[in-house]
């Protein structure tokens, strides 16, 4: 079964390769038919992943349910929302007015990001959490531009699902609250700033509600505490060591992340956005190529927050990406800072960064004549190696 | 292997952004004298590196000189496009210059000689001159992908081989090498075409617009002009010295005099002494009885002038009627600070017994289980080992004893106070008969023998001071100079331990400022008798520096090529400039014999006539002489593992620093005192190295030039030396990046202002922020573990 699936989704491949190329050897090649067939690359490696994994790895994910079936339903909703997670980002590239090639760009990057696919296949929360960030932000934004009641209750329901899945999703309600506290300092009038409490109100309500639902109950019931943290120790590193520097050291030794002496935590977020904590039978070219391309790409990624933030009266929501970028970055150097474990840095709980980095290039390759081009080779690279490191995943 | 694969990748990597820089500016200086000289000194440099000499080698260099023979003829005939330019390139490629040292890699300068005859030769079949500054991108990016390679290669013993999937070995570097050149390879290949088909028709499109009698001259090459783009020079009005500089002065090493002395070491320590020797068996041990079973955690011994003694401890076992030893030879090795023998066990009468002829035992401290003191009942017998309990301290720190070198530097210092045989002879006396001077005045106390460094730490801010305000010329850089200096951790910390380092870099400091006012001064009037004095201050300050510690000597040659460099080019750039000014540099001569050879070698000697009071020899000119034999037999050789040594490559990022005193003190605090720079300075100055070395370069700046040489003659000795070495070596060098540093600030063109306060600001918080770790004051572990290590090989506490 999962071999027929695995061959399934090479011939779907070479399928939809010979289906482009047979297009642009027509002309008939557009951007939208591109978009199309990434997008659906995307979720045939999502599904394949859940599909051939088993639903007996990483059962500690599932509480040890594996064989009952209900493994599987988890991976289900964990791929469905790694799928979604895609068209989410073609919606937010769009709705953020990005040319073409920036569109098709960001969505390459997060549909062969292999944190995203390997999110998508395994049985915990991480790929939703991914999802309702990326859909917290997007509201957020949208109730700005547009506040009207339906925006709202969308975020309301955003929250105390993202709530209810994990406790993480805080993070993103910073970046809310100070929007809403912007809109607050806004309106002028008396009885709009009485209207605008009122929805303030049921917002919270609404989210209280069903965001904290599940996590009394959890605690009433099991006496389960919202918080775990497994405790590896990543030993007596500064702050400057672990948050600051980077590791060159461990970089150029290995291309993967090793969770019990890793302590640095940009390198550690690369390697495990690529690897995850895994390692992999490969030829060595792929995973350094891989690697080496990222990092090139992380750069590019600074660049372009250092360029959307001089050009913030003019880069519109674009500014607030580059902003909730930095508000989740700054999040995961709190959160290994409040948990010094090697596991705590995993990119895995911050994956919605490698969306808004996506977003960000897709941005930047527009901005700059010889910067874009580079981005847009090096993204090739990352995207072909993804593709190629993904067949030998087992 | 390491050390010259830096020196060539650091050589290859400025000398090429020069390269670059020049290109991008129209500057085209290169000559054929420059090539030549260029290429004799490089080769040299690898030959001198070179261990052994077979075959392979043999070919390598033959076939390095032809390629060089070969581009220099094209380059004198202007045939294929060649100029000297390109056989300049050639020349500083670090590919080339490892391929020589290295077995096997011959292939690798084969490659880059490929790649150099091809880009070239294509760039002038395609008449693409407009591409050049491209084509010189190219080149750099294909010797990035050649050092990458060979690093991978050389260092890191990667290969091809090695890309195995499922072993544990990942060859990252060389990967990142192939795919690299890979990609420059295509991209280069891409570019080339696309360039003749642009030139193509370009020239196609001109020969059709051109008039009849100039289409015929179309096709010869066209000459670029050396254009010279020039720069506005910044230049600020010369301020005098007046009375504000002197209280800027006085303030600041006021200042900073009260931090250098600032808790600098117990104005107290046991004097009082007992010496045991080998006359007889009674005059080697001690016996000491407690009247009762006492427990006893720890016996603490303050011990004298002689180090590593052996000493055996027994007690006597009443029940058996015999002495049982418990330790038969335990080692007491530091002299002049608090040594720690454990016992933890139950003791009524114990013996001491010295296993050497001789020892010197000041105090020694008996503690319970308790931390408390116990005294012997018959301790009168042995009073003078007693007389001086409360000078135990606690916890027994830098503070209260020596640390680091200071065991070999305070105890012959201490020796030339008393007239024993002078222990430590691996540097020359003078440091050490500086410091003697504090513990003549304040006696044999941390406080008496680190006065003397404090002051020569605290005198060389003024120093500092004066060089830049005559180096800029205004009051706001030497201020700011000096206030770095203050800033500099490494100088607070030698300032704050006999050690010769800091002495040594007083006076070597001394010797560049003495040689700049020198060199003003000639070229303003000539042989004047200021200009006299300066040189032989200049050549006293040299002579003091040598009979220090030969570190002098790498200063002395910077000295020599800077003041050999000025005078060649001011009076003897030609035969006939020479015949013109014979008289003049003839009493120059004269000057310069008086003051570099006759006065150093008289210092020198004289500082050997303390040894005669000693006992060694009544000749110092003959003890002076064999000890320097001993000394380079022993600098050759001293080579050994040590947790703290480093390269002189490391130094430069501030790699290791050297923990010079650590010591657990309560509540998880930590005093500890660590030799290494302020990363502001250290890191921010390489950078200003190198817009010096563009400023001498390309700008022709003088005073660029003149730190440049400063600062690199004293860095580039240590490429030869392979001893092993420590990071405080750096300091004098990290004296001159200050300084590079405020000359960099000072040619400023924009936000000038912001950027020194910026600057300084950035330097005062990491001083404030690492001052427990330079001066010892006891701060939390963690705060050090947390807040301070930095880097991995950081191991401040």
């Amino acid at each position: 079964m999962e071999r027929l699936f695995e061959k399934l989704g090479i011939y779907t491949v070479f399928l939809l390769l010979a289906y482009l190329f047979v297009c642009s050897r027509t002309g008939k090649l557009t951007q939208e038919k591109k978009m199309t067939c990434i997008i659906l690359y995307g979720i045939i490696m999502r599904a394949g992943y859940m599909l051939y994994t088993g639903d007996d790895l990483q059962n500690y994910e599932i509480g040890g349910t594996s064989g009952d079936g209900c493994g599987f339903a988890v991976k289900i909703v964990s791929c469905f929302a790694s799928c979604v997670t895609l068209l989410v980002t073609e919606s937010l590239c769009q709705w953020l007015k990005l040319e073409e090639k920036g569109r098709i760009l960001a969505v390459s990057l997060t549909a062969f990001l292999p944190a995203m696919y390997l999110a998508g296949g395994s049985g915990n929360g991480d790929a939703c959490r991914t999802l309702l960030l990326l859909l917290a932000f997007f509201y957020t934004c949208k109730w700005y531009e547009k506040p009207s009641w339906k925006n709202m209750i969308v975020l309301a329901l955003v929250y105390g699902c993202g709530i209810m899945n994990q406790i993480s999703m805080g993070v993103m309600a910073i970046f809310t609250a100070a929007v809403f506290l912007i809109m607050l300092w806004k309106v002028e009038k008396q009885k709009l700033l009485a209207v605008q409490l009122k929805k303030y109100a049921v917002f919270l309500l609404i989210n209280l509600l069903s965001g904290l639902c599940y996590m009394v109950q959890n605690g009433m019931l099991f006496g389960k505490k919202p918080v775990y943290v497994p405790e590896h120790h990543c030993g007596k590193y500064s702050l400057v060591q672990r948050f600051i520097s980077l590791d060159i050291k461990n970089l150029c030794s290995t291309p993967y992340a090793d969770p019990l002496s890793d302590y640095n935590l940009p390198v550690y977020q690369i390697k495990t956005a690529l690897f995850g904590t895994f390692t992999y039978k490969i030829n060595d070219w792929i995973p350094v190529l891989l690697l080496f391309s990222a990092v090139i790409l992380v750069i590019f990624v600074w660049a372009a927050v250092c360029k959307i933030i001089r050009n913030r009266k003019t880069e519109g929501f674009l500014f607030w990406t580059a902003l909730a970028f930095l508000l989740c970055y700054a999040n995961a150097i709190w959160f290994a800072y409040r948990h010094p474990y090697s596991c705590c840095m995993d990119f895995k709980y911050n994956a919605v960064l490698g969306v808004f980095a996506a977003i960000l290039l897709g941005r930047y390759q527009s901005m700059e004549q010889r910067g874009g081009n580079s981005v847009l080779k090096v993204s090739a690279v990352f995207c072909i190696c993804s593709c190629v490191m993904y067949l030998f995943i087992r | 292997m390491q050390s010259l694969f830096w020196a060539a990748a650091i050589y290859g990597a400025i000398s090429m952004w020069l390269a670059y820089i020049k290109k991008k500016e129209n500057l085209q200086t290169y000559t054929a004298e420059f090539c030549i000289a260029g290429y004799l000194l490089s080769r040299a440099f690898v030959w001198i590196q070179l261990k052994h000499l077979g075959g392979m080698e043999l070919g390598a260099w033959v076939l390095d000189v032809g390629i060089f023979v070969l581009c220099a003829f094209l380059a004198k005939k202007c045939r294929r496009g060649f100029s000297w330019e390109y056989v300049w390139l050639y020349v500083i490629n670090p590919v080339v210059l490892l391929s020589l040292s290295s077995l096997k890699k011959m292939t690798a300068a084969a490659g880059i000689l490929l790649v150099v005859s091809v880009m070239m030769r294509i760039a002038e079949k395609a008449h693409l001159k407009k591409h050049t500054l491209e084509l010189y991108r190219y080149y750099i990016g294909f010797t990035i992908c050649g050092m990458l390679y060979l690093g991978a290669r050389l260092l890191l013993g990667q290969s091809g081989s090695q890309c195995v999937s499922g072993d544990e070995t990942y060859p990252m570097i060389w990967i990142l090498a192939v795919a690299l050149t890979g990609r420059m390879t295509a991209s280069f290949l891409n570019q080339m075409r696309c360039w003749k088909q642009e030139c193509v028709s370009e020239e196609q499109n001109q020969i059709l617009k051109m008039p009849e009698n100039q289409k015929e001259a179309a096709g010869e090459p066209q000459i670029i002009e050396n254009v010279g783009r020039d720069k506005k020079q910044r230049t600020l009005q010369h301020e005098h010295f007046t009375g504000k500089d002197i209280v800027f002065l006085v303030l600041l090493t006021a200042v900073y005099a009260g931090i250098v002395f600032f808790r600098l070491g117990n104005m107290e320590a046991p004097q009082s002494y007992i010496r045991l020797h080998d006359a007889s068996q009674d005059d080697r041990q001690m016996i000491f009885r407690f009247g009762e079973d006492t427990h006893l955690s720890e016996i603490k011994i303050f011990l004298g002038v002689k180090s590593k003694r052996s000493i055996s401890f027994s007690y006597y076992d009443f029940e058996t009627d015999r002495w049982e030893l418990f330790d038969s030879k335990r080692n007491i090795p530091s002299v002049f600070t608090w040594n720690t023998v454990p016992v933890d066990r139950t003791i009524r009468t114990m013996a001491m017994v010295a296993m050497d002829n001789e020892a010197y035992i000041h105090e020694i401290v008996f503690l319970n289980r308790n931390g408390k003191r116990v005294l012997p009942v018959n301790w009168r017998d042995y009073e003078a080992v007693f007389d001086e309990q409360h000078l135990y301290p606690k916890y027994t720190t830098y503070y209260e004893g020596t640390m680091f070198d200071e065991v070999y530097h305070a105890r012959t210092a201490y020796e030339f106070v008393h007239g024993l045989p002078v222990y430590e002879i691996t540097h020359p006396p003078l440091g050490k008969l500086l410091i003697s001077l504090g513990i003549r005045i304040f006696g044999m106390t941390p406080f008496g023998w680190r006065v003397v460094c404090g002051i020569f730490g605290t005198a060389m801010l003024p120093f500092l001071y004066l060089f830049a305000r005559k180096i800029s010329g205004q009051r706001t850089f030497a201020v700011f100079a000096a206030l770095l200096f203050c800033f500099e951790f490494m100088h607070l910390t030698l300032s704050r331990i006999a050690t010769l380092d800091i002495i040594v870099a007083f006076f070597v400091l001394g010797m560049f400022y003495f040689m700049y006012l020198s060199i003003v001064q000639l070229r303003a009037d000539g042989l004047s008798l200021r200009s006299i004095i300066y040189l032989i201050l200049c050549g006293g300050f040299s002579a003091c520096a040598v009979s220090a510690k030969w570190t002098g000597f790498y200063a002395m040659a910077g000295i020599a090529v800077l003041f050999l460099g000025y005078v060649i080019v001011e009076y003897a750039s030609s035969w006939d400039c020479l015949m013109q000014n014979k008289g003049f540099l003839l009493r120059l001569c004269g000057v310069c014999v008086c003051a570099f050879i006759i006065l150093p070698a008289m210092v020198y000697f004289a500082s050997y006539i303390p040894y005669m009071r000693c006992g060694n020899s009544d000749n110092f000119i003959k003890i002076a002489i064999d000890n320097s034999r001993q000394m380079l037999r022993y600098h050759k050789n001293t080579i050994f593992e040590h947790p703290y040594s480093s390269e002189w490559y490391e130094w430069l990022w501030n790699k290791r620093p050297l923990l010079d005193a650590r010591q657990g003190v309560d509540n998880g605090k930590v005093s500890s005192v660590a030799s290494f720079g302020n990363p502001v300075i250290w890191w921010g100055g390489l950078a200003s190295l190198l817009h010096n070395i563009y400023l001498w370069r390309c700008r022709q700046e003088k005073t660029a030039a003149y730190l440049c040489i400063a600062y690199l003659s004293m860095l580039l000795p240590w490429l030869f030396i392979y001893r092993t070495v420590f990071i405080y070596q750096y300091f004098i060098c990290s004296n001159i990046l200050v300084l590079l540093l405020a000359n960099s600030f000072y040619r400023m063109e924009r936000n000038q202002k912001q950027a020194m306060i910026g600057f300084g600001l950035a330097a005062g918080i990491m001083f404030a922020v690492f001052f427990p770790v330079l001066t010892g004051y006891p701060v939390s572990a963690d705060y050090i573990n947390q807040g301070l290590e930095w880097l991995r090989s950081w191991g401040l506490a």
